[in-house]
């Protein structure tokens, strides 16, 4: 035994593997290169510099980035505090008015977050889920993002949570739900909670109420430095699409929280004839939207994408007018009433 | 102590006899290991932050020896955590509540590798071997910068081998390997691959993967083994593996794993 374990750890293999694990270490900067430093100038620069090389709406806004470079660089110095850091990258994103992007500061640096477009201004309480479901004289889940019943004997509900779950996942669920709904002389399609998810699904639970094709949106996402360097347009269409279709009237129910592809869902809504929008125009943020992080660790999100309606216009920042605007009051809310929901049993047979 | 001599004989009573002066050419050998591996990388496409993951690696090869060549099949998956080195596992708070950043790591690799004999002076004690191999590795981790990271390597390796026998009963194997031409996947220019009609794992692949030769791509591969026979048939050993890799585009990565497998091995 002592023979084996003192050729089994031979002195020339331990010689030899030791030392090498030791050097790796020492020569990591070689072996991966050097760490970006974490300062607060070396902070700002990255962020500057990635949405200069990821940012997707630039030209739609007419944002001269560079020039906001130049105006808020100055104010960072060494001794800049994370507070004061955010505080000026704030103002700097504040210029793109966007509600896809965020700063998330470590916790433990005790700075704010940062939320960028007019949700992240300001709160938007023209909905109360409590009183939308008192309206429902039955109700059902599927899954972690569908509630469904019935308004009426004759008008049902679907409210769309999130577009989050893996794309098979929708064509059972919209079958089930349709399958239960489908006697419905009319549907209101819920969407005053969503705030996204995949395109793709957006676009096919869209389909489950189409009867014809038409171009909904189109997409193109950045692939080079130049602000104008995208990839090819991708096309998205509204077509009738999985087991069976649902076309009789539909109401879809929006407001300034349906962003995202809870609003390329709404595009793609718009193609179909039987659908009808009320409410309050959409938040305006629809593109693909990825995060990163900083040299300090922060976690940031970036719009990647140039969306653009059938119409060919960009209504990044703008949102989505509704057919119908109903804005619910508080006092309206308070008293049990949801107009926007009203006027929408109002518009079905 | 029982337990052990107990175990012993019964090895024993399988292998008929122990290890003679020579160690004859088996034709067929099975090895499976274990042990940590750690991989650090600099991916600046995805991150300005060094990444480590730190795994459990597990090791199946089937080795067929031949008096003049080496044919191998080797599968190794890691299972393990990957986090920035400079901060670990973050906190945030998103408003509602906080929430922690700490990434798990997948990695699978699976070698296919020939190599004929090359004439030596002394082929009783040292074996000199040169071949060709395809590879595929595939590394992810779910929460680099909070997104999904992944690169695969598929390629063509030019292979190296060195057997060198001290005594009957030991080995020294060093093994080199190097791409000459590899099929790598990694993230488009923006970190997503949308897609009107593909899943998101479809079009990382379809539209992410870019065929590299060595002059865009450059990986090194390199082991050393160590192994003891026990008995006839039955070995142990110790395996050290060190790769590095370099890639330019769409931003550079740069990154190196090494892994200790104890192993054991049996010869039939």
């Amino acid at each position: 035994m002592k023979r084996f374990l003192k050729q089994f750890f031979h002195q020339r293999l331990a010689l030899l593997v030791l030392p090498l694990v030791a050097t790796l270490g020492a020569c990591e900067q070689e072996l991966v290169g050097p760490e970006t430093p974490s300062t607060p100038e070396q902070n700002f620069e990255y962020l500057w510099q990635t949405f200069d090389r990821l940012y997707g709406a630039f030209e739609v806004k007419r944002v001269n980035w560079q020039a906001l470079h130049d105006e808020y660089r100055p104010q960072v110095t060494l001794a800049t505090t994370d507070r004061e850091l955010v505080a000026i990258m704030s103002k700097l994103l504040d210029h793109l008015d966007d509600n896809h992007i965020f700063i998330r500061p470590l916790q433990a640096s005790g700075a704010p977050n940062y939320n960028g477009g007019i949700l992240g201004r300001r709160s938007f309480e023209d909905y109360d889920k409590a009183v939308a479901e008192r309206y429902l004289v039955t109700r059902k889940t599927y899954g972690n993002d569908m509630i469904y019943g019935w308004l009426t004997p004759e008008v049902g509900y679907l409210n769309l949570l999130a577009f989050d779950n893996d794309f098979g996942y929708y064509a059972k669920a919209m079958d089930t739900v349709l399958g239960e709904l489908k006697e419905a002389k009319g549907i209101v399609v819920e969407m005053r909670e969503n705030d996204g998810g995949e395109d793709r699904v957006a676009q096919y639970i869209a389909n489950r109420f189409a009867s014809a094709r038409h171009l909904s949106f189109t997409s193109r996402v950045r692939n080079g430095p130049r602000h104008t360097d995208f990839g090819p347009e991708l096309r998205f269409y509204t077509e009738p699409q999985g087991s069976f279709q649902y076309t009789k009237p539909v109401v879809v129910l929006q407001r300034r929280a349906t962003f995202s592809s809870g609003e390329t869902f709404v595009l793609a809504m718009k193609q179909n004839q039987n659908v009808v929008t009320v409410g309050d125009s959409t938040g305006g943020g629809f593109s693909d939207a990825v995060r990163h992080e900083l040299p300090n660790g922060w976690n940031i999100r970036v719009p990647i994408a140039d969306v653009r309606a059938a119409d060919g216009k960009s209504y990044e920042s703008i949102g989505l007018a509704p057919d119908r605007l109903v804005k619910n009051t508080q006092q309206a809310l308070a008293s049990g009433h949801d107009q926007a929901l009203e006027t929408a049993l109002q518009l079905l047979p | 102590m029982k337990t052990f001599l107990a175990s012993v004989a019964a090895v024993a009573w399988l292998t008929p006899a122990r290890a003679q002066s020579l160690q004859p050419e088996r034709r067929h050998e099975l090895w499976a290991g274990g042990g940590p591996l750690e991989r650090v990388m600099l991916d600046r496409q995805a991150s300005p932050l060094v990444y480590r993951a730190k795994g459990s690696a597990f090791q199946l090869t089937y080795t067929r020896r031949g008096t003049r060549s080496r044919l191998s099949l080797d599968l190794q998956p890691t299972f393990g955590q990957d986090l920035a080195k400079r901060y670990g596992v973050r906190r945030y708070h998103n408003g509602v509540g906080t929430y922690a950043i700490q990434s798990a790591y997948y990695d699978a690799s699976l070698a296919l590798r020939y190599l004929r004999r090359l004439p030596t002076a002394n082929p009783a004690k040292l074996r000199l071997f040169a071949g060709l191999g395809v590879q595929n590795r595939l590394q992810v981790s779910d929460a680099v910068a909070n997104l999904y990271w992944g690169l695969n390597v598929a390629g063509l390796y030019a292979e190296g081998r060195a057997e060198y026998q001290p005594t009957p009963a030991q080995q020294l194997t060093a093994e080199l390997s190097v791409p000459g031409l590899a099929a790598v996947t990694r993230h488009t220019y923006a970190n997503y691959p949308k897609s009107t009609d593909e899943s998101n794992l479809g079009a990382f692949f379809t539209q992410g993967t870019q065929w590299a030769s060595l002059d865009q791509f450059q990986q090194v591969q390199a082991s050393l083994r160590y192994h003891y026979t026990l008995f006839r048939r039955l070995h142990v050993g110790v395996r050290y593996r060190f790769q590095w890799l370099h890639y330019p585009a769409p931003r550079p990565i740069r990154a190196y794993d090494q892994s200790l497998l104890g192993q054991l091995g049996y010869q039939f």
